[in-house]
């Protein structure tokens, strides 16, 4: 009744109906009719792809001779789902803010967007991958045979070969049909999705098809399938010791390490929400899946002669009892996981292997010329292609290289542990900050070097690389190097013994190499970005900038890819809509969607979400602009800081200007007191001057002595005059500093004698005494005629305001290291402290009091007259008299010669 | 089976967060089924005797998992409804 062609026929049919349904999905999609095709539902049913050829038959094959210990397989993925709130949650935000299209990508991305992570990652998953697309072809190959020995009763010798390479060929022409059709922004394939999930309906109908057919046909109820001899040999062949606890392990590894799961789960996740939903339904499926595989492993185990291959029990079984139609489902199940599985690893691992290895190399080989996007497709369609044949090819070499002896099973493991080897990176990438790239290239190449030591290449049973002679005795005879017995650590299972060392140096190195290296620049911004992916409060909407879209950029947008006139008409119809008659609409969330459909339909609806929720601003900043942000505000603030400089800068200018115009305006208000000062003390000798003058011209009998009294008044008037006029143009010249005095050596006591004589008629008349009391030997630089003039102005200043009861003057000198002083002090009443700062100034009468022949000028006079010697004229502040200073700097030669 | 997680997410202290209550309970949910699928506790009922026809290492193994994605279900509409994040 099934004849061979009938087995091709279905399976050619089965495979146009899937295809005819992702084109269908494609379409819808294309068309921006996303309804169901973003449900939890596809997204759950298309996650079963974890259920492979490997659970369909080696499930069974595996709980016929090990018991219980299949179903850790299924537990594992149950464990992390039912966690989905904390890492798989996180998986999925970051893949979404980041754009991340695969694991490699991830990682890369977490170690600072490095190429050579990916590379390495790539290179493992494609070597990891290889075992498992050969177990997919040898339980193909194996359920042909079934068929193909039932029917034509015998089976020739290579035949299995021919027939794996026709499936292999098979595969990847459906592979490359279905998954490289187009390239998408995010890679998401909402065709292939769809086709597996309805391949997940079908392996789950068929596997249970079975279940109950042997549960309630065969048998009466579980409890007769159970109460079998075999069931109690079979359970109590399992114990929950290592073996378990690592089944345990890689299979809730897998779940997120494998390069398909991590495709289904991960990248063509639509909607967070979505996994809310599969945290329960996908172990649920799980759980119903496996739920028929223990009855079916017993009773084919009683039914079957021995010496049958129990993974084939699933179609055995049904033919043996003569239901060949159930037979054909079950077939068709089997069908479904395998190239559901081939097809998504596939997928995964040529968009992986094309985006990290081939487009980089392509891209750099012809960096000169700036490529058009259409030319870019084609290369990426290309490199995709190839890679799946490569790919395929990689999994036939193996299937061919291990020539299908295994069990079913054991192969799945190898993989599950290759890919494991990626968690330990994945996981410190997010959730530890101080994770390095080179800790994580260490820790991958060391676990996948261990891995391929211990579990890959002894899985060739000696035929690469590693010889029989070197399972057995270790590499050039050291025991303690047996790839089965690293260290002689005596663990028996070759799988425990694989996970034990791999994970031992994988997290080991992780962990040093990471405290030993440093972190490139990105590495800190990206480790930031993917651990506080849920932002600082960790509760889900995360730190995001909402930038609202601007109407004008979704014009622009719009325009370039609809034409003006469709965008124009598009954009009038949603302002209208919004009520506004004329110009743009506001960028409400209808215009966005609206746009998003439209735009769907021109450029696909991946992109056109990529491109609006770009605009729109609904993902998150990206580090590189980040980093701009970051270099932008690090401007601001320094030019904000450049500009509190300038303005402190202009304030002090501000106060020194205030200063010096008050000094200004004070001078100003000194000269115009100095010029009303002179002009009046000109005026006053000019007036007794005219009048004299006057009196004598008009006067004509005046008395000789008289007249020559007149004379005298007019004469010594006149000769005031000349003075002030001599002292103002003195006090000028000396203050503009451009007169040259005499700098001769001298005794300053000589000088002191000099003018106490020319005072002495001054001091004679008051009856002053003058006590000197001077340092012999006393030099100075200076001009003698100006020096005396100034001791004569300092001692009549004190003779005329200083006078005390007896009236004294005492002069005293001293000296120190660079001056040379005398003090003249009177003992007098002293100069009021309010006084004291105007002692210098330009006609300053102190108090009162006028003095005939001086116009006050004479201490301003003295002082210049010290300061242009290089000294210094000054009031000391000590009582009870007036004490002024003459200083004067010590000549080197005399400061030598006196010591 | 689905006591502990039970009485934990009960006896959990009040939060100002709704929310948190939730979470933490998440964070338990795979805990618990690694405490339930690990030796000390599986060994107790590694054992044949048929219960209702199925063994009970059987029955137990497929009661808890069962249990597991009850409660997960549960939780999960929990964290949605009350999570506003789209």
């Amino acid at each position: 009744m099934l004849t061979w062609n009938t087995i091709v026929l279905t399976c050619l049919a089965y495979v146009t109906v899937l295809f005819a349904i992702a084109f269908w999905a494609e379409e819808r999609a294309r068309r921006g009719r996303m309804g169901w095709l973003r449900s939890p539902l596809i997204y759950t049913l298309s996650i079963s792809v974890y259920c492979t050829a490997w659970t369909y038959y080696g499930a069974v094959g595996s709980a016929a001779r090990g018991g219980l210990d299949y179903i850790a397989i299924y537990l594992g993925p149950t464990l992390t789902f039912i966690g989905w709130w904390y890492l798989l949650r996180k998986l999925v935000r970051i893949a979404r803010d980041q754009r991340i299209t695969s694991i490699a990508d991830i990682l890369s991305s977490r170690y600072g967007k490095s190429t050579r992570i990916g590379v390495i990652v790539t290179f493992i998953a494609v070597i990891a991958t290889t075992p498992y697309i050969a177990l997919q072809l040898q339980s193909l190959t194996v359920s042909f045979a079934v068929f193909s020995t039932l029917v034509e009763g015998d089976a020739t010798p290579g035949a299995d070969g021919i027939t794996a390479f026709w499936i292999a060929m098979g595969l990847a022409l459906f592979t490359i049909l279905f998954g490289t059709r187009n390239v998408d922004a995010n890679e998401r394939h909402y065709g292939v999705v769809t086709a597996i999930a309805v391949e997940a309906v079908v392996k789950l109908v068929a596997v249970t098809s079975v279940g109950l057919y042997v549960v309630f046909w065969l048998a009466d109820g579980p409890a007769e399938v159970f109460a079998t001899p075999v069931t109690e040999e079979l359970l109590t062949s399992a114990e929950f010791g290592p073996r378990w606890v690592t089944l345990l392990f890689l299979s809730a590894t897998a779940v997120v390490c494998l390069p398909r799961m991590f495709q289904v789960t991960v990248v063509e996740n639509v909607d967070e929400r979505h996994l809310a939903t599969a945290a329960w339904a996908f172990p649920l499926y799980v759980c119903l899946i496996s739920l028929f595989v223990l009855p079916i492993a017993i009773t084919g185990l009683q039914l079957m002669p021995e010496g049958t291959n129990p993974d084939l029990y699933v179609l055995t079984v049904p033919l043996l009892t003569g239901q060949n139609t159930l037979a054909l489902l079950a077939f068709l199940g089997g069908f479904s996981a395998a190239t559901s599985m081939v097809i998504v690893s596939a997928i995964a691992l040529s968009t992986r292997k094309s985006n990290n290895v081939i487009m980089p190399v392509w891209i750099w080989m012809r960096t000169p010329s700036p490529e058009a996007s259409g030319d870019v497709r084609g290369a990426v369609l290309i490199s995709r292609r190839v890679s799946i044949g490569v790919i395929l090819g990689l999994g036939y070499i193996y299937y061919r290289l291990t020539s299908g002896s295994e069990a079913l099973a054991s192969i799945g493991l190898i993989s599950f542990l290759g890919a494991a080897q990626l968690l330990p990176s994945l996981v410190a990438g997010l959730y530890w900050h101080r994770a390095t790239r080179a800790g994580a290239i260490t820790a991958v190449l060391a676990g996948f070097a261990v891995w391929a030591y211990t579990l890959f290449l002894p899985s060739f049973g000696g035929g690469v690389l590693v010889s029989e002679g070197v399972l057995e005795h270790g590499p050039f005879g050291i025991a303690l190097l047996k790839p089965q017995d690293l260290f002689g650590a005596g663990i028996a299972d070759p799988l425990v013994h694989a996970l034990v060392w791999s994970m031992m140096f994988n997290v080991g190195l992780l962990i040093v190499g990471s405290l030993l290296s440093r972190q490139t620049r990105l590495e800190p911004l990206q480790a930031e970005a993917f651990i506080n992916v849920f932002g600082a409060r960790g509760d889900g909407d995360g730190m995001r900038f909402t930038r609202t879209a601007k109407s004008e950029d979704l014009f622009e947008l719009a325009q370039r890819i609809l034409g003006r006139e469709t965008a124009h008409r598009i954009f009038a119809e949603i302002a209208r809509s919004q009520g506004k008659p004329y110009g743009l609409p506001d960028p409400a969330p209808d215009l966005t969607a609206r746009l998003e459909r439209e735009l769907a339909g021109a450029i696909g609806a991946a992109s056109a979400h990529a491109m609006v929720s770009q605009i729109s601003g609904r993902g998150r900043v990206s580090v590189g602009e980040l980093i701009r942000m970051a270099d932008e505000t690090a401007q601001i603030v320094n030019y904000a800081q450049e500009l509190e400089a300038k303005s402190r800068e202009l304030e002090e200018t501000a106060a020194q200007l205030r200063r010096a115009n008050a000094q200004l305006t004070r001078i100003g208000e000194q000269k115009d007191a100095f010029l009303s000062q002179v002009s009046h003390e000109l005026r006053t000798p000019m007036t007794s001057i005219r009048s004299f003058a006057e009196i004598l011209r008009s006067t004509d009998a005046l008395e000789a002595d008289q007249a020559a009294r007149f004379t005298g008044i007019i004469h010594e008037e006149s000769m005031r005059l000349t003075r002030l006029l001599d002292e103002i143009l003195d006090l000028s010249v000396l203050e503009s500093g451009r007169v040259a005095l005499r700098r001769d050596r001298m005794e300053i006591a000589t000088v002191l004698d000099q003018a106490i004589a020319s005072t002495a008629a001054l001091t004679a008349q008051r009856g002053v005494r003058i006590h000197t009391d001077l340092a012999p030997g006393l030099a100075v630089d200076a001009d003698v005629d100006r020096l005396a003039q100034v001791m004569i102005n300092v001692i009549s200043n004190a003779v005329k305001y200083g006078l005390g009861d007896p009236p004294e003057i005492r002069i005293t000198s001293g000296f120190d290291a660079d001056s040379v002083v005398l003090d003249i002090a009177d003992n007098g009443p002293g100069i009021p402290r309010a006084d004291q700062g105007r002692v210098f100034e330009k006609f300053a009468r102190l108090g009162e009091s006028t003095l005939a022949g001086s116009a006050g000028l004479g201490l301003p006079i003295s002082r210049e007259i010290m300061r242009n010697l290089g000294g210094d004229l000054e009031l000391l502040a000590r009582g009870p008299g007036a004490t002024f200073r003459l200083r004067l700097p010590r000549p080197g030669a005399h400061h030598a010669a006196a010591e | 089976m689905d006591g502990p997680s039970g009485e934990e997410m009960e006896s959990a202290p009040p939060s100002p967060d709704p929310r948190a209550r939730w979470r933490d309970a998440a964070l338990l949910l795979p805990l618990v089924g690694l405490l339930l699928f690990l030796p000390p506790l599986i060994s107790v009922f590694f054992s044949t005797r048929p219960v209702l026809g199925v063994p009970l290492i059987v029955a137990y193994v497929f009661g808890a998992w069962l249990a597991l994605i009850c409660l997960t279900a549960w939780l999960s509409r929990r964290l949605t409804d009350t999570d506003g994040d789209p």
